[in-house]
């Protein structure tokens, strides 16, 4: 049994990929410490989960494939391992971390070859959704949303008897002021969403039109079920009182958006899929 | 041997040889006096008085010395902070960019492109950031001098960052700051700061 496992090609692999896992072991320490620290970071312990079931999901597919090494995996792998020297050596922890992602293609593809490469590209490139973007590029992005949330939130809120006064991210209500803060933006469900868009279409196999559908839809669909969100906070302090904001709606705004995604996307994955089944 | 065994070792050499990347240097700084108090207090028709700063432009402790004050003409006035920073070779040792302004109270942030022309020498591009407290819209200019280059974008920053720590450079860094009350651009201010600051930045990459 040793001996067979020994001989196997696929140990082999296992063997190169442990080597990988043990060179990027402080960069992935310092991805999980940069996961534990930030709410809207933490998606990325999910993120290897998944792309580890996306593995799985296709071990029968794995399972009989040729292990064929491929030279044209060798650029990409001295490739990542360029932008690993150069991230580690200029102090730079995005261009290591996303030198994890080419360097795992580039091993897997020289030493396992392309029909495998293809098979587990989906669950390599899964693995850069655990790579936080630059802190000025989601900084960035989430001032201008929460202004946009806050813009939305104080159009929807006047037709549903709530009178709102609204200053930049502030919205000023007949008793209290609101204010879309930075962790009630949707950035950070987006984020999640993205990975969880992509997962849902892949594990439940969908056809490619419908799996990039959900992919994008994530995007808007998380806007739009935070608006909802803060709208319906807006509502409950006008209409009931401010004990409201220790409600779970908004105590747990983050876990909030995203059940209410996950419902959206399930109900618009649905739609397609009979839209495809009865194209009438 | 295999193809796949000769592919196995020609990995495992690479995954071994990428290993031995050193870690960023961790240099001991040679001991110099402080740089920024030669900031004059006298500007052009600006003058300086003793006063804090940090209500408006927070101070990043992750800088090795700063300075801040509040500067006067007539009925105008401005906060200026310039900030020093040595050995930035990593990521806890650069500028913190949460604490380049002061966002508790604000209703408003817009970050925006600004390109400062002063009179007598090339225009430079900063970072503009307009702040709308309560009671008062707050504009802050900043950008940052990496050696004699200033620097005027937050990603062009990280790669001259990366680009001194891989070619082993260990030139100086300052974060200026100069705040503003409703987007009152101190342009005879800074044409006297912007030398002043180019001479200091000399100053300093000598030590």
């Amino acid at each position: 049994m040793i001996g067979r496992l020994a001989r196997s090609p696929w140990t082999r692999l296992v063997a190169g990929l442990a080597a990988m896992i043990a060179l990027y072991a402080p960069i992935l320490a310092e991805l999980v410490r940069a996961w534990a620290s930030a709410p809207s970071l933490s998606h990325g312990f999910v993120v290897p989960l998944i792309s580890a079931y996306l593995v799985w999901g296709r071990r029968h597919d794995l399972a009989p494939m040729p292990i064929a090494p491929s030279l044209i995996g060798l650029p990409f792998l001295l490739s990542g391992l360029f932008l690993y020297v150069i991230g580690t050596l200029g102090g730079e922890p995005f261009v290591a971390s996303w030198s994890f992602i080419v360097s795992l293609a580039g091993l897997i593809l020289f030493l396992a070859g392309g029909a495998v490469m293809r098979t587990l590209l989906p669950a390599v490139g899964y693995l850069a959704l655990m790579i936080p973007a630059p802190y000025v590029t989601l900084k960035g992005l989430t001032d201008w949303l929460r202004v946009i949330e806050a813009t939305t939130a104080a159009w929807t809120l006047p037709p549903l008897g709530v009178p709102v006064f609204q200053d930049g991210f502030l919205l000023h209500l007949p008793n209290m002021t609101l204010e879309v803060a930075e962790v009630c933006s949707s950035v950070p469900a987006i984020i999640s969403l993205l990975a969880l868009g992509a997962a849902l279409g892949y594990v439940t196999r969908r056809p490619p039109t419908v799996h990039i559908a959900l992919i994008l839809a994530a995007v808007p669909l998380g806007f739009l079920s935070n608006i909802a969100r803060i709208t319906l906070t807006a509502m409950g302090v006008h209409y009931v009182g401010p004990i409201v904001l220790q409600n779970a709606l908004h105590t747990w705004h983050g876990a909030a958006v995203f059940v209410m995604t996950m419902g959206a996307l399930s109900l618009l994955d649905t739609g397609l899929m009979r839209l495809r089944l009865d194209p009438r | 041997m295999t193809r796949l065994d000769r592919h196995l070792l020609v990995a495992l050499g690479l995954i071994g040889l990428a290993a031995l990347t050193p870690a960023p240097p961790d240099w001991t700084q040679p001991a110099s006096g402080p740089l920024l108090d030669s900031i004059p207090t006298t500007l052009g028709s600006w003058t300086a008085e003793t006063s804090s700063v940090e209500a408006v432009l927070p101070v990043d402790s992750r800088s090795r010395e700063s300075i801040g004050r509040v500067y006067d003409s007539g009925q105008r006035h401005l906060w200026l902070s310039v900030a020093r920073y040595t050995s930035t070779h990593g990521p806890a040792t650069r500028p913190a960019l949460q604490a380049l302004v002061r966002e508790r109270g604000t209703s408003s942030l817009v970050r925006a492109r600004a390109t400062l022309s002063v009179d007598g020498a090339e225009p430079i591009s900063v970072m503009r950031v307009s702040l709308r407290y309560s009671d008062r819209v707050v504009t802050v200019w900043y950008w940052y001098q990496v050696g004699r280059r200033i620097v005027g974008d937050e990603y062009s920053l990280r790669f001259w960052l990366t680009l001194n720590t891989l070619l082993r450079r260990d030139h100086s860094l300052l974060l200026v700051r100069v705040a503003t009350v409703d987007n009152d651009f101190p342009a005879n201010f800074l044409e006297f700061l912007v030398p002043r600051l180019d001479k200091l930045a000399a100053v300093a990459e000598r030590e």
